[in-house]
């Protein structure tokens, strides 16, 4: 049965090691060096255990390897089909809040 | 054994019962392209997803795919698509695709057990594992984000039972989510993901904030904006507004011969944060619906004395 608890989190600023992160995902080490080598998730640092990766390069790493290993994609497409899924949201949402702003310009 | 419902693979992967394997992988790399839940903008797409994964499971493996075209044929299916597995129904042996968060569904369980599908991550599964992270998108409204509020999210988790399958457990959480939060910003919540394995600490919960669209606000990381409708007149001699904020009411003066288009901005005024939006007002002229004789007569008079041609760029341009 489902419960409730309380929790009060404030916005998630974690950093996480390159082997923090094939830990978390449980990715093979290689794979989260070809994300990083082709861009797919940016990092500070200059080398591998230098590379301090934020929530949201985790998050996208962990998206490029579903798409990986769902749709058999090689890692080096996964930056440009990345790059062009966030492309297409953005301008998905482009659309719908110009759209919005021009319903309030139009005459009814 | 319980009724479970029957899941028609073949129709799932939109192939009849002759399909060779050949056409089987292709119809999983096309309906799998189509469905996959971080391609998709299908509602259903996770749902359809996992359908798919679940259906090549079984069709992909030549000794599954004979067991269950086996049950297809002599199942004990009754007028509403449900059926009883026959008891002692052999769980197929031999690899199959790797899944490692698939959520099978009972049909699945009841025909292949714990042995139908290979855990991705069995390998590796010796001594402690972490549990994995769950990501969660929460859909709020503007005036939610502005306050800060208070939420019930009903997730789905993936958990190991005691027979060893994986299953999916249904958890409701209540989450404070703090003001100021903008569109794709994440709020972990730590130890509420899947449980670990052999005393492994549980995975976090990441939540997704997403804005929901606001019928008069429009929003820009943190700041947002309002279209303030102005008649000529207080465009031409300025005036006083009181306008709307998302903190409650702001007085904004409009300066004089102010345009359609204009921002006037009020700092700090935007979503909350270190530093705040700010929140633009938006000036759009408007026109009165009707005219009395007296104000058509007065619009004459600035006709002729304005001697303004709006028009001007055109003639510029020719």
């Amino acid at each position: 049965m489902s419960h409730i608890i309380y929790v009060d989190e404030q916005e998630d600023s974690t950093l996480y090691s390159l082997d923090e992160v094939c830990r978390r995902l449980l990715l093979d080490r290689n794979f989260v060096v070809l994300c990083v080598e082709h861009d797919i998730a940016g990092v500070a640092g200059s080398t591998p255990a230098e590379w301090i990766f934020t929530t949201a390069a985790v998050i996208r790493i962990h998206k490029a390897y579903r798409l990986h290993r769902d749709l058999d994609i090689h890692p080096e497409s996964l930056a440009l089909i990345l790059e062009l899924l966030d492309e297409r949201a953005q301008l998905q949402q482009e659309v719908a809040s110009l759209r919005r702003r021009l319903s309030h310009w139009e005459l009814p | 054994m319980p009724r479970v419902e029957f899941k028609d693979y073949y129709r799932v992967m939109e192939l009849d019962e002759t399909a060779t394997p050949e056409s089987i992988k292709k119809a999983y790399k096309k309906l799998a392209r189509r469905y996959h839940p971080d391609v998709s903008k299908e509602p259903d797409a996770e749902t359809k997803f996992k359908e798919l994964g679940e259906a090549y499971e079984v069709l992909g493996d030549p000794g599954k795919r004979r067991e269950y075209d086996q049950l297809r044929a002599v199942g004990d299916i009754d007028a509403n698509g449900r059926f009883r597995p026959r008891p002692g129904w052999a769980g197929a042996q031999g690899p199959g695709r790797q899944y490692s968060e698939a959520d099978f569904s009972d049909f699945f369980s009841s025909m292949f057990g714990s042995r139908g599908f290979q855990d991705a991550d069995a390998g590796a599964a010796a001594g402690p594992r972490r549990g994995e992270d769950v990501h969660y998108e929460l859909a709020l409204l503007l005036e939610e984000v502005f306050h800060g509020c208070e939420q019930v999210v009903e997730l789905r988790i993936p958990k190991v039972d005691a027979q060893g399958r994986r299953t999916i457990a249904a958890r409701k959480l209540r989450i404070k989510v703090p003001a100021g939060m903008t569109d794709g910003s994440v709020l972990r919540v730590n130890g509420q993901g899947a449980p670990g394995m052999g005393g492994g600490s549980a995975g976090d919960l990441l939540v997704t904030i997403r804005l929901a669209a606001h019928p008069l606000y429009a929003v820009d990381g943190k700041h947002v904006s309002l279209i303030a409708p102005v008649a000529p007149w207080e465009a031409a001699l300025g005036c006083k507004l009181v306008m709307p904020t998302l903190g409650g009411k702001a007085r904004v003066v409009v300066p004089a011969q102010s345009q359609t288009g204009q921002k006037l901005r009020l700092a700090g005024k935007g979503l909350p944060g270190t530093p705040p939006g700010d929140f633009f007002v938006v000036l759009k002229v408007v026109m009165p619906g009707t005219l009395s004789d007296k104000a058509r007569d007065l619009y004459r008079q600035l006709e002729l004395e304005a001697g303004f041609n709006p028009r001007q760029s055109w003639e510029k341009g020719q």
